[in-house]
């Protein structure tokens, strides 16, 4: 997964030049030595170091909003970009991300989902944020009002004729939604 | 874990049809207020402009029994055309429907009853949603025969749906606005009156701009009348350059305005068995107004032989 994607480039590199890392430390302490293409999608962590002038490369910025597992599936994410994008800098492989992006949010629980979503959103890493926006919508497009309210930890807060009057609005459109 | 921002939750709302958004408004009284703001209406629909989702062509059969849907967004290569529900009007007379024009999934229908009155209808297919329109206030003789048009003026804000009346001795239109709900009458067509000009069929809507093929009687010439919804004024278009191609008002295909460029929807479909028909949409740019003929190879007993491609809602 994330580590065999990172010790495969960094060792290709090795032979060459030593990659400058960035140092990240998550909400639970660990520190994560990123390579510097990687760390720069991350928009917040791209400012932090534009903007600052007495940083070194010793320098470890604290993501106190990000957890460890978040962190994993985040940086899994973007050095699958940062390959794509120096194989082919041109154009992306686009069936590759495809079925990249696809593997990757098969394995995701909700729960792990919405983590990303809300690190994604911290981070400003945009184009992860859209694609991960877009995955949430495709699993709650077909489920049960049940099933997204607990998605979305929403308290029903209509009275059970509320709720039945609006149901019966437009009934056809609770017809054919999946079973949860 | 602490919860999606509301930004967040909005932004995954804008990537659903319009059948999850109307089974979600149940979740809470807060989600029922995000759906139903008209700015987040709005920003649905352009989502759904810039990703192309949400599409369908909608066609008759030849008898005008009933209408098809076509889905666009419909995985692999062969879609396969549903058909739509009744309206739910009372003495509603399918025979007779005919698609006047669609913007914005929303689509303008009429229909004849056995006393030749016409009834018109807004009909938003995503919501299942009918407005039928109002009564035309005034004088206006049966014998009068014309043609339709609908569109959406960015202007006002407004839908307006767009009739005109033409016998022997003059041309008169009148214009209803879906905002106030009611038929204006607007001023003739001064000067081309005395011309004793035809015009029939459904207005083709371009940049908030509909266009009619005319023909003039007494030499049988034909030009393009267009009618600007913003300003409710009439113009003269001069004829395509094309000499040797008759132009078959029906077969102008319309224009999508995205990004700020001019584009062109061409729509194909094949059918490959006798259900289903397969379906193709590109986007190509042109650098005129003219475009030609695309071509329907449609199953005979299911669709129109020659549906309007004009139809495809967004």
């Amino acid at each position: 997964m994330s580590s065999s994607i990172a010790s495969s480039s960094s060792s290709s590199s090795s032979s060459s030049k030593k990659e400058k890392k960035i140092s990240l430390k998550t909400s639970d302490g660990e520190v994560f030595e990123v390579e510097e293409p990687v760390a720069m999608q991350l928009e917040i962590v791209r400012s932090f170091f534009a903007d600052n002038e007495d940083v070194t490369e010793q320098t470890v910025m604290p993501l106190p909003n990000v957890s460890t597992a978040a962190m994993h599936g985040i940086l899994e994410y973007c050095r699958a970009h940062e390959e794509f994008r120096r194989r082919m800098p041109e154009a992306a492989p686009e069936e590759e991300v495809r079925a990249f992006e696809a593997g990757y949010v098969d394995r995701k629980s909700n729960e792990e989902l919405k983590e990303m979503i809300l690190a994604a959103n911290y981070l400003n890493i945009s184009k992860l944020l859209d694609f991960l926006t877009g995955v949430a919508a495709k699993r709650i497009e077909n489920k049960s009002v049940e099933y997204v309210r607990a998605f979305f930890g929403v308290e029903n807060d209509f009275t059970p004729e509320e709720e039945a009057n609006l149901r019966r609005e437009y009934e056809w459109a609770f017809e054919g939604v999946d079973e949860d | 874990m602490s919860a999606i921002p509301l930004d967040l939750i909005v932004e995954i709302l804008c990537q659903l049809p319009v059948k999850s958004l109307l089974r979600f408004r149940c979740l809470s009284k807060e989600f029922r207020s995000i759906i139903d703001d008209p700015d987040f209406i709005r920003r649905h629909h352009n989502a759904c402009l810039e990703t192309n989702s949400n599409r369908r062509i909608i066609a008759t059969n030849n008898a005008r029994t009933t209408l098809f849907s076509l889905d666009l967004d419909s995985a692999g290569d062969v879609v396969a055309a549903a058909k739509l529900p009744d309206l739910p009007i009372q003495n509603w007379r399918y025979g007779l429907t005919s698609i006047i024009g669609s913007c914005h999934g929303l689509l303008a229908l009429s229909s004849h009853n056995h006393l030749c009155q016409i009834t018109e209808v807004l009909w938003n297919i995503s919501t299942n949603k009918l407005r039928i329109l109002p009564r035309i206030p005034g004088e206006y003789s049966l014998d009068f025969i014309g043609g339709f048009g609908f569109g959406y003026d960015v202007a006002s804000d407004d839908y307006k749906l767009v009739r005109i009346f033409w016998n022997q001795s003059s041309t008169k239109f009148i214009v209803y606005s879906l905002r106030a709900n009611s038929w204006r009458w607007i001023e003739d067509l001064p000067d081309y009156n005395s011309f004793y000009i035809f015009c029939q069929g459904c207005g083709i809507l371009v940049a908030g701009t509909l266009h009619w093929l005319w023909e003039r009687e007494i030499d049988s010439r034909e030009f393009i009348i267009s009618f600007d919804l913003k300003s409710e004024k009439f113009y003269s278009v001069p004829m395509p350059d094309i000499a040797s191609t008759t132009v078959d008002n029906s077969r102008v295909i319309r224009h999508n305005m995205k990004k700020g460029k001019d584009e062109i929807v061409e729509g194909e479909r094949r059918t490959s068995n006798k259900d289903n028909i397969k379906i193709s949409a590109k986007i190509t740019p042109v650098s005129t107004s003219w475009f030609y003929p695309v071509e329907w190879d449609l199953s005979p007993d299911l669709m129109d032989p020659d549906p309007d491609p004009r139809d495809i809602l967004h």
